[in-house]
Order: C-alpha cells, then structure tokens, then sequence
C-alpha cells in the first residue's frame, strides 16, 4: 500500500489543485461560511459575555445582600452600628467585586422653602457607592453645621416627593425631626421607579445629625456582582463576620438572574444553532453541483486504482480547508460584530472573548465538513457506470 | 436475443502455446437486471498479445473489457489474470489489482481538467505508490509531450489528451493494457500517433486488449476477438499488416476473418 506520508507532496498539490480548479464557487462558498462564522462567532461572543453584562445590568437594581439589625433588636431602636468598608471587603482569591451603602432611615417634616407647612415623609440618609444610584453617590454633607442653620446641605428628592411639594432642583428644603432641622438645596430630582420616589435623601452625616443618632445606621445594602452561589458564598462568609447583624441575601434577584441568564443563553445558542444549520444547507447546495461536476473525475481516478478513501480525502481535505479559512475570517469579523451587537442591546460594547475565535472557527469547518456530504456520497460511484453514461 | 458462438476457442490459435496464458476468461456472464450483456464468453490472452476487441454496439465488448479491467463485476465465470482470479477479489483487492496490474485507455481520454498534463500522469503514480515527476516528465516525453507538460487538458489537442492518457496508462507499468476504443475520438493524424505509441508498446512486449469498430486499426493488432450479443463470434490470429487489401480473388478483404478463418469460401462466398 502506498504511504500517506511519502506522498504528501502530491496529496497537497491536488488539493490546491482542487482549491482553484474553480475561483468563483470557492469564493460563493468561502462567503457563506464566513457569513455564518461572522454570525455564529458574533452570538457565541455575546452568548458568552451575557452572564458577566447580566450580572453587570442586574448590579442597577441595587443591593441583593442585606445587613440589618437582629429580628430581636428592631423593636429596640432599630439600628446598629457604622459598620467600617473593611468588613465588605472580598477574599483575596474571590474574583467578585463588592458595593455597599449604609442607610438611616427616618420620618421627618419638611417643608418647601416659602412655606411652613410641613408634611411627614421617609428621609433617608445615604453614605456608599452601589450600581444604579449614581446620584446619591455625589450628596454632600455640611459636617454637622446645617442643623444649626448653616445651608450647605444638598439633598436629593424622589420623583414623587418633588411632584407632591412642586419642588426643583435649586431650591432649598428644610427638614425638621423634632426640635432638631437642617436646610438643604435640592441637588437634582431623581426618578428611580420604585418607592425611593417618595422619599428624600440626605447625606448620612447630615440625616445621623439630624436624627440625633450618631454612628447609627438602619441597614446596609451590599452588591456582590457574581454568581447565586457567589453571592451566598459572600454572605455567609459576611454573617461570620457580624454576628450580632442579620445578613440576608436577597435571592429573587439572584434567582431572576439565573432565569433571564439561562433565557438569554438559550435563545442565543438557539440562534447559533440555526446559523450554523443554514450554513450547512448553503455549503451542501455548492457542494452538490461540486459533486455532479466531479463524478467522472472520481470515476476515473478508481479506474486508475484511486480507493474511495483516498479520493475522499482529497475533497474532504479541500472541504475543511475552506472551512478553515471562513472560520479564520467569519470569527474575526463575527468577534467585531459582536461588540457592535452589545452596544445595541446592553448599551456597552461586549468584550471580545479569545475563547469564542477557536471555537467558532472549529465549528465553522464541521460545518465545511458536514456540507462536503454531497462530496462523500461520491464513494459509491462506480466506475464503469459513470464510463456507460449511465450516472 | 441471444445468438451462439460461432467460433469457440482454440488453444491452437494461441501464438504461445507454450508459456501460460496471462488471462484466462472462463464461460464470463454479466447480466444487468434481465439484459445479458455477455453470454458465457471465454478466451484466453498470452503475455505480449495485441488482442483487437470488435463487435458491433452492444455486442459487450466494452463490458468485457470493464470487467477484466477490475471496473465491474461478473455476473458468473471466472476471469483469471496472472493465476489471480478477479472476480473473487473484494473492493479494496480491486482497487490494487487496476493500480497495480492495469493500464486504461479510454476513448473520451478522461483527463482531470483541473490539473496539468505532468500532475494527470502523477495522479496514477499517487494512487499506485509513491509519485515521482522525473519518471512521469520522461513518459509524457516518450509521447511527444515534453513540451506539454503544465498544459491543462483544456488546451491539449484530442490527441494530445489521448497520449497523456496513455502516459498515465503506462506509467505504473501495467502488465495489461486495456484500450476503450483509443483513437474513437481523433482525426486521421493523432489516430497515427497514438497507433504508432500502442506498436511500440507491443513491441516492447506489452500485452493489448484494445476495443474498436475499425478494422484498418485492428489490423495493427495480431488477434481479433469479435463478440455478437455476447457472445464470443470470432477468435483469430493474424499479422493483419501483412494482409492484402483484396483476396487473391480481387473480392474485397472481410472484414470478420482473417489468416485461419480466411479461406476461399471467405472470399468466394
């Protein structure tokens, strides 16, 4: 039997032989399989970067970890106290990042500033940084001053509270919690679509100064941008560390986040899928008009004593090979396109994932492969009928 | 409808009797579905034989030919060559047996169009062992093709492909020639040439099964087997160049018989 090996150099002539033999269908071909690349790259590289842009969207719905006072100690005050950004600190090996507020809330009259007229409301102090609620990062305290009429103050209201008291942004407020009040200038109105509309914020200094409660805080909001298990893992590991805290993970969120991620997941594979069968119709249509085109061609090389492995190891290598190269060109584009689609649809550009190029190139030549099967029917030519003109 | 042979075998006709035959064909029958395209067919063929197939469209001679060749299968009988009986070989043995022992020539020449004249002649030698283009350029020169050989079959004469066909045939040494019909496709001039190939090639002691309807090329070949539906019609031997035109009569040569079978009443019918 003859070697592989000793005859690679023709082996590799005849299927560059083949490659040209015809310029225009090679290119119909090399298009549709760097269109389905370019497509199936561009979903795969979204497919995978969805759980790391969910887990970055849900982050804007706020905390999914709460730190409270212990059930038994809410009927006694209510509160517990600062707690230092230490504690919220992740492992050193964990990969999770972590945002936390702390939050006193309180029931206060307020009153626009040509009126005396005071209504209650919730006035919430704030002192953090979480996903979503940018505004409420950048509130200034006065250090104490404003409650003894200092007016340096800013303070944000909700949508609602601002509607109720026709109240803009510029204008100043006065807050009153007893015989203790502070003015402040209303730094912007902030619709948040939840019941944060009907409350107004403060800084925490100032709503501790206020309330008369300092270093008191009502709870802390924690964000653990990562996995259910991550964010269980987080919170265990945070109960530890306050025993004399409730720490409760907020798993609907989590939950919500696992069910939209595997929703997603599946309607992307889904679509990859489908491109990739669409891929393969389109190759195997070329390929079939190949295969009538070189049926006297295999007849002849088994006359010549050509084994129909041998012979279909030539298209099929010529097969991958063009699958090869759409992948290496349909990926590249696809990863492009990609960052493009996750702009539209996440409103960030998605990250280009170098997983996805190796992955999306191999599927793209089984797909080459899979649409050669028009080509691998070819073994069961016979010879002498394709001579009689019989095929 | 089946006629019956009219002439059955003869060891006698053999040109050497002594050395064993090369092939031996044995009561051949191939049917397609209820069609019976040899009826029972048998011969032999000594080394160094340039056998001329003939028979009209149909008799089975190209049938024959592709079942001694490897390209098909008998239906029955048995078609010894070389002390190996083909028709019990499997695919795989098959594939060997037309790489190792057989050189084609067909009349459609059926020349890969994608590749040139040096890598059609190659593609025998990849298929049979190892490929080696100082062998394959001195045979497209032995044809007249040294000057031919990166030319696509497309911008090759008729008989030009044919003689590249040839070189393919010849080029893993084959100990049998099988030729469909080689000149069927070529005007006067290439019919020469590639005639001229195929003596030489007798004459370097090359055994030649070659089918053709015309009898001026038959009488380069030095025995005509002749089929009718099938069936062998014609067995005999001649040096048909050193044959008259006319009969000693003046009556015109036949065209189905020759030297033994040519007798007065041949040509005094």
């Amino acid at each position: 039997m003859p070697s592989p090996y000793t005859n690679r150099p023709m082996f590799r002539r005849l299927v560059r032989r083949l490659l040209f033999a015809n310029r225009g269908r090679l290119f119909v071909i090399l298009l549709a399989l760097s269109a389905g690349a370019a497509v199936s790259a561009a979903l795969l590289n979204l497919q995978t970067d969805a759980k790391r842009r969910l887990t970055s969207e849900f982050r804007s719905f706020g905390a999914n970890i709460l730190v409270l006072p212990k059930s038994s100690d809410l009927g006694q005050g209510g509160t517990l106290p600062q707690l230092p950004a230490s504690i919220f600190a992740p492992s050193p090996d964990s990969t999770v990042s972590v945002h936390h507020a702390s939050l006193l809330y309180a029931i206060a009259s307020i009153a626009p500033k040509s009126s005396n007229d005071f209504s209650q409301l919730v006035v919430v102090g704030y002192s953090g940084v979480l996903p979503g609620r940018a505004p409420l990062d950048s509130l200034k305290a006065d250090g104490g001053q404003a409650v003894h009429g200092g007016d340096v103050s800013q303070c944000i209201a909700g949508q609602q509270v601002a509607a109720k008291f026709q109240l803009r942004a510029g204008e100043t407020v006065t807050i009153r919690d007893g015989d203790r009040s502070l003015r402040c200038s209303l730094a912007e109105i902030w619709k948040s679509g939840s019941t944060e509309d009907g409350q107004i914020f403060l800084s925490l200094a100032d709503a501790q100064n206020l309330t008369n409660a300092p270093n008191q805080i009502s709870l802390v909001q924690v964000n653990v941008a990562g996995t259910s298990l991550q964010i269980e893992q987080f919170a265990s590991q945070l109960q530890q560390k306050l025993p004399d805290a409730e720490v409760r993970p907020l798993r609907q969120f989590s939950e919500a986040q696992a069910k939209i991620y595997s929703r997603i997941s599946g309607l992307l594979t889904a679509a990859t899928v489908l491109i990739l069968t669409l891929t393969t119709l389109c190759v195997m249509a070329a390929m079939t008009n190949i295969a009538a085109e070189r049926r006297n061609d295999v007849g002849m090389m088994k006359a010549i004593g050509g084994s129909a492995r041998r012979v279909l190891n030539l298209f099929l290598t010529e097969a991958a090979l063009v699958g090869l190269a759409g992948g290496l060109i349909g990926s590249a584009v696809g990863i492009a396109l990609s960052i493009a689609l996750g702009k539209a649809v996440f409103g960030v550009a998605a990250a280009p994932r170098l997983i996805v190029y190796p992955i999306s190139v191999a599927l793209t030549v089984i797909v080459a492969i899979l649409g050669a099967y028009p080509l691998r029917r070819l073994a069961s030519v016979r010879p002498a009928t394709i001579f009689r003109g019989e095929a | 409808m089946t006629t019956q042979p009219l002439v059955t075998p003869s060891a006698s006709l053999q040109p050497a009797p002594q050395a064993p035959p090369q092939v031996v064909l044995e009561n051949l029958v191939k049917e397609y579905g209820s069609l019976r395209a040899l009826g029972g067919v048998s011969f032999k063929i000594q080394p160094g034989e340039w056998i001329a197939l003939m028979g009209p469209s149909g008799s089975g001679k190209t049938t024959l030919i592709n079942i001694l060749g490897g390209l098909d299968t008998a239906t029955s009988g048995s078609v010894v060559v070389n002390g190996q009986d083909i028709t019990r070989l499997s695919e795989s043995e098959l594939v060997r047996y037309r790489a190792e022992k057989i050189g084609f020539v067909f009349q459609q020449f059926h020349l890969v169009p994608y590749l040139t004249a040096l890598e059609n002649v190659m593609l025998a030698q990849y298929f049979h062992s190892v490929t080696d283009e100082s062998q394959a350029i001195e045979a497209l020169k032995r044809v007249g093709l040294g000057d031919r050989l990166e030319h696509l079959p497309g911008k090759l004469s008729g008989g030009e492909q044919q003689r590249v066909a040839i070189a393919r045939a010849l080029i893993n040494q084959p100990k049998l020639i099988l030729a469909d019909e080689p000149t069927g496709n070529l005007d006067e001039a290439n019919e020469d040439i590639v005639i001229k190939i195929f003596r030489d090639l007798h004459n370097a002691g090359h055994t030649i099964l070659m089918v053709t309807h015309d009898v001026d090329i038959a009488r380069n070949a030095g025995r005509r087997v002749e089929l009718t539906h099938g069936h062998l019609t014609l067995d005999t031997t001649c040096n048909f160049l050193e044959q008259p035109k006319l009969c000693p009569h003046g009556k015109p040569f036949p065209s189905s018989g020759c030297c033994s079978t040519l007798d007065a009443k041949a040509c005094n019918p």
